[in-house]
């Protein structure tokens, strides 16, 4: 499902954000990213969903290649992974019923279909009574949780969460691990980046661990650290 | 296709002073194209008035019989080109010479029991192209002796005509080119505005024919209702001015204003804001998806 292969990127020529990453992850799997800030946490989920592109190796996902992959690919392939964000990436005037249905109106989904999976979505993160109100009048974990309903609404095969808590208390963030957790058990492929210690360490999932920009650890049913 | 226009239409909306100055500008632009045709309209109107008055003079032979003047008359009228002949006779051209030098009226004394003046028909043509060989024809009609016609002034009437069109064409190129600019620039600020947007649009997996579309459009509405609004302040500033110069200036050729005129100003006005918004949105697009 994704495939790393000796992959290295770095910016401007010097500055090394990942080296030689050779990463295996199935479809099913719940995987955790950790590391200090500047490890390349972040810079391995944008090759993943193809905002970035390797400088050396290959990155396969979905069975595509993503470092050949043409410009007017790249939408089709996106509409096949759902994405979450720290600073949830919400369209402000629009309303939390509208923010999910974004995600849908892209793919030209019939109004009708449309209607049924949103509804289902806001179901999911337990916000269909909030439908109608707009991101700045929700709490950060709402917020979030409209993220993820944007993110699942189209059954992704892949979800990733680049520090999907960071900006939430731990009661809020262990609302955000369950759903993740339970998109999980529906069958999609969960890759998290996080610097959440406990979350990762009570959940039991396979943790990865980054250092300047190369794997130090891969563990399944690990802890944060060692 | 709803969808994108929604999407224009709520953009449009979202930022109301950049649409108002983009709307404004293009009311201005398409203003001046509309005044530039009006005006070459009513140009044009005005030499095709004149031509139809421009003559050939043909001069006949001294002591050409009545017969003989009738069947120069009949073989005039035959020449394509031709509109409308008129016979003046020796003692007639008398009466208009006293006519045009009436406050000198004693230089012509005497010329009546000697008049110099020969017979000769005056040729209207349909238009100013048909002088030459309408002229060249009457030549050859026996019992003519020469053919006079204003070639220049029928040449500085085609020149003038030239120089207004190119001044026209030349005015609504760069008139087209500003507003062209003005439109991408408004197009370019919106897609500044709107980048967060764009950004969760490629995040979700919009094409970027999907995420384009709605500032396509929003540049074909800025130029169109900016049409509108030139083509309803025309109409109803030309209704006014043409009312009132039909008043104070009786004998100037105004073109009327009708139904044809005002669909014809819609029409040029309509199709060019549209074009201008359309390729100033898409030059702005394409730099964007650079």
């Amino acid at each position: 499902m994704i495939c790393l292969k000796n992959v290295e990127k770095t910016y401007n020529g010097h500055i090394t954000a990942l080296s030689g990453i050779n990463l295996q992850v199935d479809k099913g799997e719940f995987v955790f990213l950790v590391g200090p800030s500047g490890a390349g946490k972040s810079t391995l989920i944008k090759l993943l969903y193809r905002e970035e592109v390797p400088t050396k190796g290959e990155v396969s996902v979905l069975g595509e290649d993503l470092g050949s992959m043409r410009r007017s690919r790249i939408p089709f392939f996106r509409r096949r992974i759902g994405v979450v964000f720290q600073d949830f990436k919400l369209l402000e005037d629009r309303t939390v019923y509208e923010n999910v249905a974004f995600a849908l109106r892209v793919t030209d989904c019939p109004s009708r279909e449309i209607q049924k999976r949103v509804i289902n979505a806001l179901h999911i993160v337990n916000l269909r009574d909030r439908r109608d109100a707009y991101p700045q009048e929700l709490s950060g974990g709402e917020q979030q949780r409209v993220a993820i309903a944007r993110a699942l609404v189209r059954k992704p095969e892949i979800l990733l969460a680049d520090e999907p808590t960071g900006n939430l208390d731990p009661s809020t963030s262990m609302e955000i691990f369950r759903l993740l957790e339970r998109a999980n058990l529906y069958g999609t492929t969960v890759v998290v980046a996080t610097h959440a210690r406990a979350f990762v360490d009570a959940m039991k999932k396979r943790v990865v661990e980054l250092r300047d920009g190369r794997i130090v650890r891969d563990v399944r049913r690990g802890s944060y650290s060692e | 296709m709803f969808y994108a226009f929604a999407e224009a239409w709520r953009g449009l909306r979202r930022n109301g002073l950049s649409s108002f100055l983009s709307l404004l500008t293009t009311f201005i632009a398409l203003s001046l194209l509309g005044a530039t045709f009006l005006v070459e309209a009513n140009l044009r109107y005005m030499f095709k008035t004149v031509e139809q008055g421009v003559d050939v003079q043909a001069f006949l032979k001294k002591g050409v019989s009545a017969m003989e003047i009738d069947q120069i008359l009949a073989a005039a009228k035959e020449i394509p080109g031709v509109r409308e002949v008129t016979y003046v006779s020796p003692e007639d051209g008398l009466k208009e010479l006293r006519e045009i030098f009436q406050d000198m009226a004693s230089v012509l004394d005497g010329l009546e029991t000697n008049n110099p003046l020969p017979p000769k028909i005056e040729v209207k043509t349909t238009g100013v192209e048909e002088i030459v060989s309408v002229a060249s024809s009457l030549r050859e009609i026996p019992g003519v002796e020469d053919v006079i016609y204003q070639k220049e002034a029928q040449e500085k009437l085609e020149a003038i005509g030239r120089a207004l069109q190119m001044a026209g064409v030349a005015g609504v190129i760069s008139i087209g080119v500003v507003s062209v600019l003005v439109i991408g620039n408004s197009i370019r600020l919106t897609i500044i505005a709107r980048r967060h947007e764009v950004a969760i649009m490629k995040l979700v997996g919009a094409t970027d024919g999907f995420i384009t579309a709605p500032f396509f459009f929003e540049g074909l509405l800025l130029g169109f209702f900016g049409a509108l609004a030139a083509s309803g302040m025309l109409i109803g500033a030309y209704y006014w001015l043409s009312g009132w110069l039909v008043v104070i200036l009786p004998y100037l050729p105004v073109v009327p204003l009708d139904s044809r005129l005002a669909t014809d100003i819609l029409t040029i006005l309509g199709i060019t804001g549209l074009a201008v918004g359309g390729l100033g949105s898409a030059l702005s697009l394409r730099k964007y998806l650079a």
